[in-house]
């Protein structure tokens, strides 16, 4: 069950109300507030290109909550996005990239990673530096991504990074890659301190291990 | 006419949102109550959960070809156990 069905039964101006009017987060619980906007920008990203135009017309306006519920929603567009609805929101998630808040800055890599605006590529990569590991974790999912024979060492690097969300970050896109060179390493995160770290590390060698085995039954 | 076998590394990432979803919560910085974490392991624990009982971030980062099937479908159609 969606986390919020009433929603999907709502018209698009109903939601685009919802999503601008402060007043209406009342109607739910207010630790789900960030959930449900969230939701609410998505039913209005997948309405239609009326919703997008509308999402992407308020990125200069609204609040953090709602400018990070605009770039969860906006890829989940998904077909309906034209060239130009497309170019355009990577050219706006790539003005975000900027911004005073690590969060915004995450998602609006997130955007151009699930576009594949690769043309942001030195821009992201310039986030490896970042203060924040949310960052720096979403520019190591960009170059994965669409930089696979280049990220795979850095990934590998950022194996050895004090930041748990990093280290975690980079183990998920290894075992996305398949790249069998840091298995000796991913396996040494099995004993990690923190406990999200060794379930991604044993998730990622159970899934490499596997596929070795496969790889190697089939000749 | 038999179905297409699943892409494996595409398997793997639908399997590990449905069954890690608290840990990639974290990982992505999205805050779930207690009730929903409750509810969200109660369907994974049975098998039933969907990538669509899941927030619109976890959503975003699913594969498309399993969106709507059940953990227990997409490890039958992925061949694990």
């Amino acid at each position: 069950m969606p986390f919020f069905p009433e929603l999907s039964r709502r018209p698009l101006e109903e939601l685009m109300k919802c999503f601008i009017d402060p007043g209406r987060e009342k109607e739910i619980p207010k630790e789900e507030g960030e959930l449900w906007l969230d939701e609410v920008a998505v039913q209005i990203a997948r309405a239609s290109t009326k919703g997008i135009k509308f999402l992407l017309d308020h990125i200069p306006v609204v609040d953090e909550r709602r400018l990070r519920a605009i770039l969860i929603a906006l890829p989940s567009a998904g077909n309906k996005l034209s060239a130009r609805a497309r170019a355009e929101i990577c050219r706006q998630s790539r003005s975000l990239l900027g911004h005073s808040r690590p969060l915004i800055v995450a998602e609006a890599a997130d955007v151009l990673r699930h576009l594949g605006c690769r043309e942001a590529e030195e821009e992201v990569s310039r986030l490896l530096h970042h203060p924040s590991p949310y960052v720096v974790g979403s520019a190591l999912r960009f170059l994965a991504r669409h930089f696979p024979d280049r990220a795979g060492p850095l990934l590998e690097g950022a194996l050895d990074s004090e930041e748990p969300i990093i280290r975690q970050n980079a183990i998920d896109e290894l075992d996305e890659l398949e790249y069998f060179p840091a298995l000796p390493r991913i396996k040494r995160l099995v004993n990690d301190a923190d406990a999200d770290v060794r379930q991604a590390a044993l998730t990622a060698v159970r899934n490499l291990e596997e596929l070795g085995r496969e790889q190697k039954a089939s000749g | 006419m038999d179905r297409p076998v699943p892409d494996p590394s595409r398997c793997n990432r639908a399997i590990k949102i449905l069954e890690q979803f608290e840990r990639l919560a974290r990982k992505y910085r999205i805050k779930l109550t207690r009730e929903r974490l409750e509810r969200l392991k109660k369907l994974r624990d049975s098998g039933k959960i969907k990538s669509t009982d899941l927030p619109a971030k976890l959503l975003s980062e699913f594969p498309a070809e399993f969106v709507g099937m059940t953990l227990g479908t997409i490890r039958k159609r992925c061949g694990k156990r």
